[in-house]
């Protein structure tokens, strides 16, 4: 639960990270790779994520479980 | 293409949504939901976040201003992975609340006060109306790119009616489907599905596309790379200040545009959703997102200079002669366009109904609530009106605007409106002490300063603000210019604007969060949003049931349906016990009615509508502390149900305890009574048996005698043994007589060395002493001391199996006591005897050779109590070693211990 907290927080920095790039730093284009930049880092806050949710799901469903079943869903009627 | 064949897909298009919605509507009224209630559905209905502003804006917005596009997308991906800070507790009020759209949401937690979610819809309705004309204006430009034979009337007519066309058909779906009733909770099965359906579409479509640029085109990821480092697009240079403030403002923009509300929260089925959708919805984000470079790139380097890069995604495969491609690029475009205005009209009409028309109608018609008539059929016809009246306002923006704006600044607009709602919104789920005077003054000053900073220069130089108010500020205040309050210039206008509305807000919400004071209702509405997770009982929102239950009755019939209403009626009286349609109006019941009431005309106006029947405000102060003094009342009560039931268990250990030692006595004295006839039996039998041969006749003179000697010695037996039991039983009450004398303790033991000597005589013992020691008074019954020495030096006399049998006796003075050891040199007694050698009858070996009963040391110990003292037995001694400590002087209580 504590990385699920966590996790936004350091995907924000993650990608907060260009905004530090100097453009005078480098002279040639780096667009390219600031397009790959941003992109890895998506799919690893996606991946991680997804890691995340299976856990937190499980641990979810096991908590709905303990209080009796769960509610029953209000749309069925 | 001809336009003739476009229009045929279009319309086959729309007929699948139709016939897919229809079925998924005809599917949930049979109750089979499982498909429709699963977590894939939820997350591609999420994607309407993805809008035709996605589709065909993002590529523009890309080859105008590089990689500050995907912002827009990032935001929302933060958002979702913290899904655990946020999201969770949204959907988890929404379901609990039965929340209805965000403005009632809103005014729900601010104590259900209409003012507020006023407020919120118009600001939504004013910043979602550019956002639908944005829509019909993409929808308009595709239409116009690909009917490059456009018939007569067409040409004619221009573009504007392709857009009344569109709008006018999103309508009718809107209103077919997005009113078929008023449901519990708001869920429309039909539209969600086929928004998921659109969701696929406008995926594969974008995907198509940008697969065939990069692998058909451009010579594979490589190249495209490339290129892009080529392309004009490399002289992009990211500003810091607009990639934190976009990311910013669209994470807030998931969260409080109307229409994510919808799908996000409303017509969340199912909690668990979440969790999947926390990656499966960013996943879709960057899957739509991925290919927007490349088509940028290729369109600016291959399309002739000045052609629209917004709509790249349709010209650039017409470019490349692949009609079918771009055919389905158009569809994906029409889907995300229509999804979009579909969800945000429902959003928004539920909005206008819940909280203008309805309270309006019940402000206007005198009676009230009481009064018959149709509140559903007026519910969903205002609906229906809104519907039209949203798509209406759309089409006036575009028709105003002229329809030149580019796409994505037109978006960002929306986003920063949608934006004011977030102070007030997460004050509310995380701030018990947000108010809603904080919360209303916060949402006037942030809307107020987006529409004089934003919204009014984006209509255009001719719109509403002038070009001298733009550069001089109205009546010539410097300090007042829109694009830059406060004097500061130079900002980027929208992150100004941004920066401003939003810290003005945030400012406002909490100043007056902090100085004014919530009145009940809200306090209550309060603490259930911010603990929602607490699993606390409902909040009791009515105190007295004043309203007639039949009042209700038929009002809920008008809201919820005759049917829905008199089976919720009837289960509610079930839950009580009672037969019937009437249950009693119990506080309970009336929360659980009020809160059903909500799921379809919102929190504010349920609770109008119940007040007026149950007679005027519904929570006072007293009320509260009634509530309080309840509750506390119950904690007292639990607690002294608690401290009885300790009291309880702990009289039960009591009682379990002295049962035990019962029972062991009871134990203790069958063990007595066969210990004491077997001891009384065996001289009786020898004296039976030889009194018996005694009175043969003819005996000889000596062994009468010695039978006679055998008899007396038995008699004397039995009477020491009845001696020291009487003994024993006078001691052990502590009735004895004691003779308090003084004698020197040597005198003492001197005596009872010599007495003692007549055990065993003939064995060779010997007895240490040291007499020096031995000199002192001792004022006790000394007779009884006497008896307890003669006993403890016979014993050791007796038993002491050491080949030279020694004694020791030492005498030490502690304090007001003496403690005299008694320490022989034999294998001393076994450790688990060493307990029992103090009970009656308790002997270490079978042997009755020492003549004794087992009583002796019992006796001792009988005697030493009464005395004040103690006798025990001291272990590692390396011998038997008893140690007699008494007081000096024997004081009074001794004799009770």
């Amino acid at each position: 639960m504590d990385a699920a907290r966590v996790l936004p927080i350091a995907g924000a920095v993650i990608l907060m990270l260009p905004a530090l790039w100097s453009p005078e730093a480098t002279p040639e284009p780096d667009t390219a790779r600031g397009t790959v930049y941003l992109f890895a880092a998506w799919g690893m806050l996606i991946a991680c994520a997804f890691l995340l949710a299976r856990r937190l799901g499980s641990a979810q469903n096991e908590e709905e479980t303990a209080e009796g079943g769960g509610r029953p869903s209000l749309g069925e009627r | 293409m001809p336009f003739n064949i476009l229009v045929a897909v279009c319309l086959s298009y729309v007929i699948v949504l139709f016939a897919v919605a229809y079925f998924a509507e005809r599917r949930a009224r049979q109750g089979r939901l499982k498909f429709l209630h699963s977590p894939v559905v939820y997350t591609l209905s999420l994607s309407i976040y993805c809008t035709a502003w996605t589709f065909y804006g993002a590529v523009g917005y890309a080859a105008r201003s590089g990689l500050e596009f995907v912002t827009i997308y990032l935001g929302p991906t933060l958002v979702f992975i913290g899904w655990w800070w946020v999201l969770r507790k949204l959907v988890r009020i929404g379901r609990t609340q039965r929340v209805t759209s965000i403005a009632d949401l809103i005014s729900s937690r601010y104590g259900k006060s209409n003012t507020l979610g006023v407020i919120v819809t118009l600001m939504s309705v004013a910043s979602a109306t550019p956002y639908i004309a944005l829509q019909l204006q993409s929808v308009t430009l595709s239409f116009g790119v690909f009917a490059d034979h456009p018939p007569e009337f067409w040409a004619l007519s221009g573009q504007a009616e392709t857009a009344l066309w569109i709008a006018a058909g999103l309508a009718v779906f809107t209103i077919l489907f997005g009113t078929r009733n008023l449901d519990a909770n708001e869920r429309h099965h039909g539209v969600v599905m086929a928004i998921a359906l659109e969701a696929v579409v406008k995926l594969v479509a974008l995907v198509a596309v940008g697969v065939f640029i990069v692998w058909g085109v451009a010579g594979g990821i490589g190249d495209i790379l490339a290129r892009i480092d080529a392309s004009p697009i490399a002289e992009w240079h990211l500003k810091p200040g607009r990639f934190a403030g976009l990311l910013f403002v669209s994470a807030a923009a998931i969260l409080t545009l109307p229409r994510m509300f919808q799908v996000l929260v409303v017509e969340n089925v199912d909690e668990r959703h979440l969790t999947t959708a926390s990656w499966a919805f960013p996943a879709y984000l960057m899957t739509m997102s991925l290919f927007v470079i490349p088509i940028a790139v290729v369109g600016l380097e291959m399309m002739p200079a000045g052609t629209n890069p917004d709509l790249f995604v349709l010209t650039l495969p017409l470019s490349q002669g692949q009609g079918k491609l771009a055919l389905l690029a158009f569809l994906g475009g029409f889907s995300s366009a229509t999804s979009m205005v579909i969800v945000a009209a429902i959003a928004l009409a539920t909005m206008v109904s819940n909280h203008i028309v309805t309270p309006l109608w019940l402000a206007l018609r005198q009676g009230g609530a009481r009064e018959p008539g149709d509140v559903r059929g007026l519910v969903l016809t205002s609906r229906r009106i809104s519907i039209g009246a949203v798509l209406a306002m759309g089409y006036s923006y575009y028709h105003l605007s002229g329809g030149s704006e580019a796409l994505a600044a037109i978006g960002l607009i929306a986003f920063v409106g949608a934006s004011q709602v977030l102070p007030a919104l997460l004050g509310g789920i995380f701030w018990r002490g947000a108010t809603h005077v904080g919360a209303t003054a916060g949402l006037l000053i942030g809307f107020a300063v987006w529409l004089y900073a934003l919204f009014l220069p984006s209509v255009g130089e001719s719109g509403w603000i002038s070009a001298s108010v733009m550069a001089q500020g109205p009546f010539g205040i410097g300090w007042l210019r829109p694009q830059a309050l406060f004097g500061i210039g130079g900002l980027d206008p929208l992150l100004h604007a941004l920066f401003w509305s939003l810290l003005l807000n945030s400012l406002a919400f909490l100043i007056f969060s902090m100085v004014s004071f919530p009145p009940p209702m809200e306090r209550l509405q309060g603490v259930a949003f911010v603990n929602v997770f607490d699993q606390s009982p409902g909040t009791q929102g009515w105190m007295k049931g004043r309203a007639d239950p039949e009042d209700l009755l038929s009002m809920s019939q008008r809201i919820l349906g005759t049917e829905e209403a008199q089976s919720f009626f009837q289960a509610q009286a079930a839950m009580q016990g009672k037969t019937g349609f009437l249950p009693d109006t119990t506080p309970d019941f009336i929360v659980r009615l009020e809160r059903h009431l909500a799921g379809s005309v919102g929190a504010a106006t349920a609770h109008a509508m119940i007040a007026q029947l149950s007679g005027g405000a519904s929570v006072s102060v007293q009320d509260l502390i009634a509530v309080a003094g309840e509750a506390a009342e119950i904690k007292e009560y639990s607690a002294q149900l608690e401290a009885k039931s300790e009291e309880l268990a702990r009289t039960a250990r009591a009682l379990r305890d002295a049962n035990d030692k019962l029972t062991e006595l009871s134990v203790q004295k069958d063990a007595f009574l066969g210990q004491i006839s077997h001891e009384l039996r065996t001289p009786m039998t020898s004296i039976r048996a030889f009194s018996e041969i005694l009175m043969e006749p003819d005996i000889p003179e000596e062994m009468r005698q010695k039978y006679g000697e055998i008899i007396h010695e038995e008699a004397r037996r039995l009477t020491r043994l009845l001696d020291d039991l009487l003994d024993l039983s006078v001691l052990e009450n502590r009735k004895v007589q004691l003779n308090i004398g003084v004698a020197n303790l040597h005198d003492l033991i001197s005596k009872a060395v010599t007495a003692a000597g007549s055990t065993r005589p003939e064995r060779q013992f010997r007895i240490e002493r040291d007499a020096a020691s031995e000199h002192m008074p001792v004022f006790t019954d000394t007779d009884r001391l006497l008896q307890v020495f003669i006993n403890l030096i016979s014993n050791a006399r007796k038993y002491c199996d050491a080949e030279l049998p020694k004694l020791r006796i030492e005498v030490r003075k502690r304090g007001r006591k003496v403690q005299v050891d008694f320490i022989d040199n034999g294998s001393g007694i076994p450790k688990k005897a060493q307990a029992l050698i103090f009970e009656k009858f308790a002997r270490l070996t079978d042997t009755a050779s020492a003549g004794g009963a087992g009583l002796g040391l019992a006796i001792c110990r009988e005697i030493m109590t009464n005395l004040g003292g103690s006798i025990d037995y001291l272990p590692g001694q390396g011998g038997a070693a008893f140690r007699v400590s008494l007081p000096l002087r024997r004081a009074e209580e001794g004799a009770e211990g």
